[in-house]
């Protein structure tokens, strides 16, 4: 470590540790020295692609002269809207070795969703796949962006003479790597900053929790666009010299087992409704190379973890993080033997976990209260909101609205959240998001937006709405209007219209006319849950 | 078994009507345009379509069955 690092008061923590770049690039560059003609990333598909660590420096030399002839400039904001895909990696790579922040967007939010991220971040340049090239063409008001639009690595532009003499651009370790917008309480989405020294204490500090090697490989199932994705199973093993194999999760879990059998996967991480997936379908593992999967973003229930452990003999690590800690701040303890099943594991060495009081107090062992964090890993704050930031990162913690506790021997337990927050299928989804779609309905008087349990996705989407009187419209008519303006991901399975209701005349609010959601979902479990 | 293009269009149309939930479906259709087409939905989909064709799919060509007419073809290559 050669540059110091300058570290705002929720990063700093007792015990120092050792960050052995400045930057994601010398990391790349440092592994390419020692991995050079060794593979570093898989594409499966018709024409599976793989890339050496040479190659892959190669290509991102080639890209430079894509981002020098779209004028940019070190420190400058792109967007990359792609689902999981060699075209996503390079551009990732190249950005971050340039020395741009990435700003990448989920393909399938809807076109207003990606309009107000890409206003928000002040993005010079977006980046998309040319199969979402019907949605680009409905995000409204680009004037000020200039688009790009990539069909295939192996265009002629990134195949161009390599830019060996190009001199490098100066990148801190303290430099915006990316910016994840992640849900937000009013509807809007969050930009999270994440920094060089984010990611490369988060991504060294999980590959020596579970003895990455060289030998590592990842399956990088888990989109690309989220944190988790990005690190666990692309910079973790990168840190250590090891590979990964990345497939669009959409399409790829039916192939689950027959791609870690193929390509000798040695690790993965995914979220529970994964797991259940698995479960529920009749493929069998069939490799003996997998080692372990780590599992977050959503409650693993004993059950399932039982479950799946017992009909494919791997172990399940369950740990937690947030995007604010840029991925896992907790993890349950390597090797297997050492887990305490039901936990969500102890602290990574690069941060501490403290469970505090609406005081910040420290609570006593096995009370709950709030789970905080600080640390190398967590972001310095979310991008232009002042009032948030000083209400989620105060007294020196990030205060992250989960509830936890903390037992005698340092394993964290998560209880649940503050807020409302739905997590379907890993995927974080604020109430308000659809709430303020269904409020543009000029029918609606009233909705109020609630998670249900969904067997395999955790959680899916109900919505209260009340009409005006006059009104006849439908569930369906209801759900075709959201369609059209919000990310599919997010869409209601049910539409209740309370109207029709004999037993539910209003929205249930308390005497400040907070409306109750455990109310409704207390009456949506009573009256629609088998 | 040989097949010819109507027949798979009518059978695959089917079957994407009953995943989908969907009475309309365009046959140019992909996994990013149409709504219902998620990961549970593929897996289903994929399934459908190895039991209407009586066909065992790839893994390879289970990942790359993101469009309809992408489908088709897989289809065909396997009868």
């Amino acid at each position: 470590m050669k540059e110091s690092i300058s570290l705002v008061k929720h990063q700093q923590i007792s015990k120092k540790f050792k960050i052995d770049y400045n930057n994601i690039r010398e990391l790349f560059y440092e592994k390419v020295k020692d991995r050079a003609d060794e593979i570093f990333l898989i594409s499966p598909g018709e024409n599976t692609a793989e890339f050496t660590y040479t190659e892959l420096k190669s290509l991102i030399k080639n890209t430079y002269s894509i981002f020098r002839r779209l004028e940019l400039k070190n420190k400058d904001r792109i967007n990359l809207i792609f689902h999981n895909s060699p075209e996503f990696l390079i551009l990732y790579f190249s950005a971050l070795c340039f020395g741009l922040t990435v700003v990448p967007i989920n393909p399938d939010i809807a076109p207003e969703e990606m309009r107000y991220i890409i206003s928000d971040s002040k993005s010079k340049v977006i980046f998309y796949s040319n199969t979402l090239e019907f949605k680009i063409k409905n995000i409204k008001n680009l004037d000020s962006v200039k688009l790009e639009k990539i069909t295939s690595i192996n265009d002629q532009e990134f195949s161009l003479k390599n830019e060996d003499n190009f001199e490098e651009n100066e990148i801190s370790i303290n430099d915006t790597a990316v910016i994840i917008y992640t849900s937000g309480t009013t509807g809007n989405p969050k930009g999270v900053i994440l920094s060089h020294l984010n990611l490369l204490s988060d991504s060294k500090s999980i590959s020596e929790w579970f003895h990455f090697n060289t030998k590592t490989r990842t399956l990088c199932i888990l989109p690309l666009y989220h944190n988790n994705g990005q690190i666990t199973t692309l910079l973790a093993p990168l840190y250590q010299g090891g590979s990964t194999v990345i497939v669009q999760g959409k399409v790829s879990l039916l192939s689950f087992w027959d791609l870690v059998n193929r390509y000798d996967v040695t690790w993965t991480s995914v979220m529970a409704s994964i797991l259940s997936i698995l479960l529920s379908i009749s493929k069998e593992r069939k490799d003996q190379t997998l080692k372990a999967i780590l599992c977050g973003g959503q409650i693993l229930t004993r059950t399932i973890q039982k479950q799946f452990e017992d009909r494919f003999e791997v172990p399940i690590f369950e740990g937690y993080g947030l995007t604010e800690t840029t991925s896992f701040s907790c993890i349950n303890c390597f090797p297997a033997g050492k887990r305490r099943i039901g936990s969500i594991g102890k602290a990574l060495p690069i941060n501490e976990m403290s469970i505090l009081d609406k005081n910040s107090k420290n609570v006593d062992e096995n009370n709950i209260g709030e789970i905080c964090i600080r640390g190398y890993n967590v972001t310095v704050g979310y991008l232009g909101l002042k009032e948030k930031n000083e209400n989620s990162f105060r007294n020196g913690w990030f205060h992250s609205g989960d509830f936890g506790r903390k037992d005698s021997d340092g394993f964290f337990y998560f209880q649940g959240r503050e807020d409302f927050l739905i997590i379907k299928g890993g995927e974080n989804i604020y109430p308000a998001e659809l709430e303020n779609v269904l409020y543009q309905h000029p029918d609606i008087i009233e909705c109020a937006v609630i998670g249900i349990p969904h067997k395999l996705l955790g959680e899916d989407i109900c919505a209260f709405v009340k009409c005006k009187e006059e009104s006849q419209i439908s569930e369906t008519e209801l759900k075709e209007f959201c369609k059209n303006n919000i990310g599919n991901f997010k869409l209601p399975q049910k539409i209740i219209i309370i109207n029709s209701l004999n037993d539910l005349d209003d929205i249930p609010k308390g005497p400040t006319k907070k409306i109750l959601y455990r109310e409704l979902k207390k009456y949506y479990l009573e009256n629609y849950q088998k | 078994m040989p097949i010819d293009t109507k027949e798979l269009d009518m059978k695959l149309e089917e079957i994407l009507k009953k995943i989908f939930k969907n009475e309309k479906i365009d046959l140019e259709g992909t996994i990013e345009d149409i709504p219902e087409w998620d990961s549970f939905t593929h897996i289903q989909l994929i399934d459908a379509i190895e039991e209407k064709f009586k066909i065992e799919i790839e893994f390879n060509d289970a990942i790359t069955m993101t469009s309809i007419p992408t489908i088709k073809k897989k289809i065909m290559n396997y009868l």
